[in-house]
Formats: structure tokens, C-alpha cells, sequence
């Protein structure tokens, strides 16, 4: 069976594409049909790095509105698309909130996939630790209430507030 | 501590103690971390790098996990010693290349460290001899947690865990084993089954990850997606592959073993006999020798030498390993020579120790 390619699945791979960014060894077997739309020059075999193929997906997809996307910033750490295609880093995590909408393309690309599943901060992270004391709070306010412990409740009250909007600061 | 004394203790994964050490040599995790709403360690101002530094290092080193621990200030390591970091697989080739607000803690066996402002500001490593991936994802997993605990990490519901570079996003998990393949090699059916891993999301690397050439029929397999898949799925699915790969390279062992017996043992006495008595060796010689001798050892022709002495000694004889074993800086034809002297000094004390045995 002919090696097939990564893109597209139908067609037989005839670009055997290797290149090392930052590090980074990138290797895609691609038909010359995907490769020519991603970007790759197909005949003069020159090298490319990551940020250029991924700049083909990036420009095939938005070329209607290129010049407006061009000028997108991060709000946070100012960078824009063009910097992150000459970095091949982006730079800040503000960045993927900046850049979402478009980055879906880049990221199936690279993932096969654009919905993290896994671990999340949620189960584990600092606030996670204050949920699980604000249900543990939320219990023991109600068997407050049920004994007719009033004072006892207003204290788990106050702090039930207390912890909410340390919850919801981000 | 220094961490030229690190040489005294080699690292525990070497050991050759884990399950299928004859072809797999060691197992390792990685976890890329980002703290939230900063700037990427490339894109980061000194005084923020620095108080990234800071904070996660005392983050870390109050964890459970790092009792005991090492902690490096890059800036304070000269290159000699960072070479050496590399070479024990502890640090990436990017702290060679910037040392100032980064930093490397590391437990006493070298099964865990954490690397302060790499690519990303924290990347979790654990290591585990043989194929025990999950045991090695629980170490990092574990400590992960931990850290959690007191540094919030950049993540976002849809793109997981957010890296510097997107190749790493979701989990932010690299998965890899280092795999002995000597027997697909000899029988060429290497490339078209590195091919086809490739096909499967898999990546291919050489004995020093990312970049480097593959040496002495030393493979790096990992995945290479990692958003998409929960850790424990990317975990199972490479080792699926690391098996099947193992099947693979058993049969052509066992092939070259019955249709090319007398070929096979000259090649393996050979190497042996060249490692027992040269007096010079290059770094990618020695690789090679070591090699055809850990064939001899796995197929059983070769019975005194201990898998863990030969894990040991590709990374001892490596350049920053020998020039910290002599105490000085030497040149490339000082240092074939010191490794020359090494090996047969490694060889003699295991042959040693069979004939008192005897």
C-alpha cells in the first residue's frame, strides 16, 4: 500500500516534508495537491518551517480579510500573527483567546482535533480547592439552618460570600 | 551541591531494572505548563522571567516531591555543566543556548526535575527504565497537581493547556520511550515501519529528542498530537505502538539469529572485543559498538555484562560526562582516548566480578 497523505487520506504522499523549527522536527507525508495548499512551493524543494506551513492554512482560509487579520493584536502582550508566523511561538496565553477564531484551522492541523480533553485546572488548580470547600460550606449551612443555629449560619454565610467572589476574580 | 557532583550517582532510570529493558531502554514523560496571563518565557522581559523563577521555584520546592531536591540556577552553571544537564537528559538543548532566569530542580534519583523558563515556564519531566510509562506519568501527573495547587496555569476550555508553541497545547503531553532497534535495522525493515508510525501520529527522534541524529539504532517514539485525546489514551496508544514495534524487532532478532548465526556473532564479538581493548574511540563509534554488544546481550550470546552497565555508559561517555569524570577540559582526540580507557575500565570490573562469581 502506497503511504498516504496526512491531509487529505485519499491520495498517495509524494512530499516527504522534514524540517526542524526551534528545535521542533516537524515531518508531514503529503500529495502534492495538500502540499501545494498549505503553502509548501512543491517545486522548488526549498525548506519551510513551521510558521509557513502553518502560515499557508492561516492565509488559504482567511485571504478575504487578510489585511484586517494582519493587524489583530493581542491585547495583552501586543503580538500579532505575523509575529507568532516568524516566531513559531506565540506570546502570551492571552494569544489563543486573541487569535481563536482563526487559530481552529491551525490547530486541527497540527492535533487532528480542536476540543481539548484531558486534565483541567477545574479538577486540580487553586479555585478547584475552593469549590470543594464552598459545597463542604454549603452542606454544613443548611444543617445550620435546620437546627436553627442562626448565628452559626450567618458565619458560614459571609464566608460562602467571601469564597463566591474569590471564585469568580480571575 | 554542585552539579558536576551529580557524576558520582548515575541517574536510577538507567538502571535496566525496568520491564522489557532489552529493547526498551527507558520511558519518560513530559508536561509543558504556562502560568496564566504572562508572557511566554521567549517573549518575557528579564524582571518578569526572574519573578516566574522565583515563584515556581519555592512553589516547588515545597512539594512532597521534591524533598531533598536539587535546585540549579542556570546563570550560575557554566556551559561545561549545562552540556553535562543535556547529556543526562535533565535539561533541553534550549538552556545550552540561554542560561539567565532559568533554573532546574531535580530529585535525588533523577526520576523527576522541572525546568524553570524553557520554552514554556515549566516543563515536568519523569523518567522510568524500561517501558513503565504510566508509572512515570503518575510521577509527573503527581507533582503537576501539586504545583497546581499554588500557580495558576494558563488554560482555556477549548485549546486545554496553553503552550508557547501550538504543537504542544491541550495536554501539554509529550509521551516517549527511547527503543533499542538493532534487529529492524540489520533486516531493513526499519524505514517503511518508521513510515507508517508516522502515519499513525507518531514522531520519530534520535538517542537526544528533537533534532538530533539517530545514533547506535537508538529511537525516540512519542505523539505527536496532543490536544484531542486524554493523557491516559495518548499514554495507552504509544504503548500499543512501543509493543507492537517490540514484536517486530523480536522476530528479526530471532531472524538473524537462526539465518545468520555466524554473522551475527562476529558482529557482536567484534564490538565487544573493540570496546575491551581500544585505546581510542569517537563518541558515535562507541554508540555503535555499545549497540551491537546490547544485541549480543538481549539475543543471550553475550552473558557477563549487565544491561545497566551498558545504559550507563552511553551517557558517561559522552563529551561533557568525560571531561567532568577527568576534572578538566579536554580536546576531541584527549577524550576518544578517556573513553576508550572508560569503557575498558567499565568492561574489566563487570568481567571481574563474573570470575569471582565463578
Amino acid at each position: 500500500m502506497p503511504l498516504m497523505c496526512e491531509s487529505c487520506g485519499k491520495r498517495a504522499a509524494k512530499i516527504h516534508y522534514t524540517e526542524v523549527v526551534n528545535h521542533n522536527m516537524v515531518t508531514m507525508d503529503l500529495c502534492v495537491e495538500c502540499a501545494g495548499e498549505k503553502g509548501l512551493d512543491v517545486k522548488s524543494g526549498g525548506s519551510y518551517g513551521l510558521g509557513d506551513l502553518v502560515a499557508g492554512v492561516w492565509d488559504s482560509t482567511v485571504e478575504a480579510q487578510s489585511d484586517k487579520i494582519g493587524k489583530v493584536r493581542c491585547p495583552h502582550c501586543g503580538y500579532t500573527y505575523s509575529d507568532f508566523k516568524k516566531m513559531g511561538r506565540f506570546g502570551c496565553s492571552e494569544c489563543y483567546r486573541a487569535f481563536e477564531a482563526q487559530l481552529i484551522v491551525l490547530v486541527r492541523q497540527l492535533h487532528g482535533s480542536t476540543q481539548h480533553q484531558g486534565k483541567s485546572p477545574r479538577q486540580v488548580g487553586p479555585k478547584a480547592l475552593i469549590r470543594r470547600e464552598l459545597m463542604d460550606l454549603k452542606e454544613e449551612l443548611v444543617r445550620a439552618v435546620e437546627k436553627e443555629e442562626f448565628e452559626e449560619a450567618a458565619k458560614l454565610r459571609d464566608r460562602i460570600k467571601e469564597l463566591e467572589s474569590r471564585v469568580e476574580e480571575s | 551541591m554542585q552539579v558536576r557532583d551529580l557524576i558520582n550517582r548515575p541517574a536510577k532510570w538507567l538502571d535496566g531494572s525496568g520491564e522489557e529493558n532489552e529493547i526498551i531502554l527507558s520511558s519518560r514523560i513530559r508536561i509543558a505548563r504556562n502560568l496564566d496571563k504572562r508572557r511566554f518565557t521567549h517573549n518575557g522581559p528579564a524582571d518578569e522571567l526572574s519573578a516566574i523563577l522565583g515563584h515556581t521555584r519555592s512553589a516547588a520546592a515545597g512539594t512532597t516531591l521534591f524533598g531533598g531536591s536539587e535546585f540549579f540556577d542556570m546563570g550560575n552553571v557554566s556551559t561545561l555543566d549545562r552540556q553535562f544537564l543535556a547529556e543526562r537528559h535533565l535539561v533541553s538543548r534550549e538552556f545550552l543556548f540561554n542560561s539567565s532566569n532559568r533554573g532546574l530542580m531535580v530529585n535525588p534519583t533523577e526520576e523527576l526535575c522541572l525546568m524553570i523558563n524553557e520554552e514554556d515556564h515549566l516543563r515536568i519531566q519523569a523518567f522510568s527504565s524500561g517501558l513503565e510509562l504510566a508509572k512515570a506519568h503518575d510521577l509527573a501527573d503527581r507533582l503537576e497537581n501539586e504545583l497546581s495547587g499554588q500557580v495558576e496555569f494558563a488554560y482555556s476550555e477549548r485549546f486545554g493547556y496553553l503552550t508557547a508553541c501550538p504543537t504542544n497545547l491541550g495536554t501539554g503531553l509529550r509521551a516517549s520511550v527511547l527503543i533499542h532497534l538493532p534487529g529492524l535495522v540489520h533486516t531493513k525493515e526499519i524505514h517503511k515501519l518508521l513510515d507508517s508510525l508516522r502515519q499513525l501520529h507518531h514522531s520519530i527522534r534520535g538517542l537526544y529528542g528533537e533534532g538530533t541524529e539517530v545514533m547506535g539504532n537508538f529511537f525516540q517514539l512519542s505523539n505527536s498530537a496532543a490536544l484531542g485525546t486524554p493523557e491516559s489514551v495518548i499514554i495507552s496508544n504509544l504503548r500499543e505502538m512501543v509493543v507492537r514495534l517490540m514484536r517486530f524487532e523480536r522476530r528479526a532478532r530471532e531472524m538473524l539469529f537462526r539465518k545468520a548465526r555466524s554473522l551475527l556473532e562476529d558482529k557482536v564479538w567484534r564490538a565487544y572485543g573493540l570496546l575491551c581493548y581500544s585505546r581510542s574511540v569517537s563518541s558515535k563509534e562507541a554508540l555503535s559498538l555499545i549497540s551491537a554488544v546490547r544485541l549480543g546481550v538481549g539475543v543471550g550470546l553475550i552473558k557477563d555484562v549487565p544491561m545497566k552497565t551498558l545504559n550507563e555508559l552511553l551517557v558517561y561517555i559522552q563529551p561533557a560526562h568525560l571531561q567532568t569524570l577527568e576534572g578538566r577540559s579536554m580536546e576531541p582526540r584527549e577524550r576518544d582516548e578517556a573513553r576508550a580507557t572508560l569503557i575498558r575500565k567499565n568492561l574489566s570490573e563487570v568481567m571481574g566480578d563474573q570470575e569471582d562469581d565463578c
